[in-house]
């Protein structure tokens, strides 16, 4: 839950970890009819070899959405994962046909869009009586191996059995 | 004659979907129109006879709060129903909104379901939902 201003302006993530999680888990099956779970590093490790490469042996690639926020703290929440998951949440949440075309600007919208819904469900859930703004997300293709903004604080999940890196980053106050 | 509909919001997905499900009801729809922000709802608004706007708070150049004052302020829109669709449900942001009457207020995320549900409310019944 939420501290109070009064006593600390900037906030642990570990006060906020487990409930960032929860939105993510309720945001992947509640709007993109994805089964999430979290996930330990071993397992994680092995998922993220899985989609490190494209068919072709290339380097796979990988999309990160940041959303900053700014409120009674402020911060920014990153969401990394494979293109391919990206993709597939698109055609969930729209609910396109298997063989229908997906522009690539529009796969960047829907993980910008999934990390905008993951960073409001979390403020909301967690810190409800408060206001924050939502900056829009802003989202860049990256290598799978350079995707944490904390590695030692991002918290692992398999969304569809694909690897979802999730980070939280406060800003000192 | 089908309700003329206004969807704003800065994701071309989320435009999509509601897009998608508004196509799929029971309801008439007439024309589906579609703005990235507030600036573009406003041109959108002027230039063409909506009777519903659906739309997202957090957007670049003209958040979803500031349209629904400017429309406020306006008799030409007096009659036009307001839903908000947003991932910021927050009781801060449900009291900002209050005297700016809007009808329904949709938390993200939701199934589609709850899209059809706001949809057909919105052509039938005449009392305010909050």
């Amino acid at each position: 839950m939420c501290s109070q201003p009064s006593r600390r302006q900037t906030p642990l993530f570990t006060e906020h970890a487990e409930a960032l999680q929860r939105a993510l888990l309720e945001v992947s099956q509640e709007s993109f009819y994805s089964v999430a779970e979290a996930c330990e590093a071993p397992r994680f490790d092995e998922a993220t070899m899985e989609f490190a490469a494209g068919a072709d042996g290339a380097p796979a690639r990988w999309l990160r959405a940041e959303v900053a926020f700014n409120g009674a703290f402020s911060g920014r929440v990153a969401v990394t994962m494979p293109y391919t998951l990206a993709s597939d949440l698109l055609a969930n949440f729209v609910g396109l046909m298997p063989d229908e075309q997906i522009p690539e600007r529009d796969v960047f919208d829907a993980t910008g869009e999934f990390a905008n819904m993951v960073c409001g469900t979390w403020l909301t859930r967690d810190c409800g009586r408060r206001r924050f703004d939502l900056q829009p997300p802003a989202v860049s293709a990256i290598d799978a191996r350079a995707s944490a903004i904390d590695p030692s604080a991002d918290q692992l999940v398999l969304v569809n059995e694909q690897p979802v890196r999730l980070g939280l980053a406060f800003l000192a106050s | 004659m089908g309700l003329n509909l206004l969807i704003v919001d800065d994701s071309a997905m989320m435009r999509a979907m509601i897009k998608r499900v508004a196509g799929l009801c029971e309801i008439p729809i007439g024309t589906i129109f579609e703005a990235a922000n507030g600036a573009e709802a406003l041109k959108v608004l002027e230039a063409n006879d909506v009777q519903a706007l659906f739309t997202d708070i957090n957007m670049p150049v003209m958040t979803g709060i500031e349209l629904l004052r400017a429309i406020a302020t306006d008799a030409r829109w007096k009659n036009l129903l307001r839903v908000i669709i947003s991932t910021d449900g927050s009781e801060a942001r449900r009291n900002e909104v209050q005297d700016l009457d809007v009808r329904l207020y949709v938390e993200k995320p939701f199934r589609p379901e709850v899209m059809r549900d706001v949809l057909s409310t919105i052509s039938t019944a005449d009392t305010a939902v909050h």
